[in-house]
């Protein structure tokens, strides 16, 4: 009977352990692919722009080679875990999975389109499709609007709401740029504004309630 | 001062320990919040029982009670705290180490 007592204890342990509210711990994250993201909607919009003197296909490897950077350095990144059951609550949990969702959404897209366009390429020597690489920036804008504005809700962060509302603001603006060398500036401010600055600030807060 | 034994009953939260209170907590733990009616509903006791069990709450900062009107109609909303959510937590672990302490030593 005590042993079916203390496994209850535990399982009610774990379900208040869920609840509690801490600190969200993918600030690093979300500053490291900001960067990254900026970093190669710039090379990419240099490139367009004539100011590298690089064959086209160097974008596939800006974009798929930092990428794939980020995601090695992002596995490495140290965690701050002083406080019992920090990253397992319903907060870090909900926002891991959104960001992960929206990361393979995004990288998949990308290669699709990449593997069509070639493709087409190949069949009709028309490069037409390479156009559908002007979505990726509003597809991005809009991952980051959803993942922002669901992690603030999961993790009862309201300071992230409003980044998620700027997000949302560059979806119309780098679509109106769309095909324009100005669409890949408005891509790496955007990501810089969006990513950095909150994940500034998430990490403020972790640093702080982990002091705490 | 010295460290309470784990059988020390004195240690275990008095403001928790109620029967209604304790039924409050648990469900609170989980759900975060719950209006009155659920309240009343989940731990099956009157209005009047259920109120001074929730002031006893309230007043250790376990819960917070917000008042409101939904459709002309009084809302009462009980939320758990963090201090109430550490405070859980905390009676848990007491209750753990008590049982744990109780059992005979095994042979491994």
């Amino acid at each position: 009977m005590t042993e079916d007592t203390l496994a209850d204890l535990a399982r009610l342990r774990a379900i208040a352990e869920e609840g509690r509210r801490m600190p969200l711990l993918g600030g690093r994250h979300l500053i490291l692919w900001g960067a990254v993201v900026a970093l190669a909607s710039s090379l990419h919009g240099a490139l367009v722009a004539d100011l590298l003197p690089l064959p086209m296909i160097a974008a596939a490897f800006f974009w798929f080679g930092l990428t794939a950077a980020a995601a090695f350095i992002g596995r490495s990144l140290p965690m701050i875990r002083h406080m019992r059951g920090a990253g397992n609550d319903v907060g870090n949990r909900v926002e891991r999975s959104v960001w992960q969702m929206g990361g393979a959404l995004l990288w998949l897209t990308g290669l699709g389109i990449l593997a069509a366009a070639y493709w087409h390429l190949h069949q009709t020597g028309k490069p037409d499709l390479f156009l559908l690489f002007t979505m990726m920036p509003p597809l991005t804008f809009g991952v980051y609007a959803i993942a922002l504005r669901v992690s603030a809700e999961a993790a009862s962060l309201p300071q992230l709401k409003p980044y998620a509302l700027i997000s949302l603001g560059f979806v119309p603006v780098t679509l109106l740029l769309a095909g324009s060398v100005w669409q890949f500036g408005a891509m790496a401010v955007g990501v810089l504004l969006v990513s950095v600055l909150p994940g500034r600030m998430m990490l403020a807060l972790e640093k702080g309630q982990a002091n705490g | 001062m010295a460290e309470p034994s784990s059988l020390d009953y004195r240690a275990i939260d008095d403001v928790i320990h109620g029967r209604v209170r304790l039924a409050v907590m648990a469900y609170l733990s989980g759900a975060r919040s719950a209006d009155f009616g659920t309240l009343r509903a989940k731990t099956g006791v009157t209005d009047g029982n259920l109120s001074a069990n929730l002031r006893k709450l309230e007043d250790a900062g376990y819960v917070r009670i917000d008042k409101s009107f939904v459709d002309r109609r009084p809302l009462t909303t009980v939320s758990l705290t963090d201090i109430g959510r550490e405070a859980w937590i905390a009676y848990l672990d007491r209750m753990q180490l008590m049982l744990f302490a109780g059992q005979p030593q095994g042979d491994g």
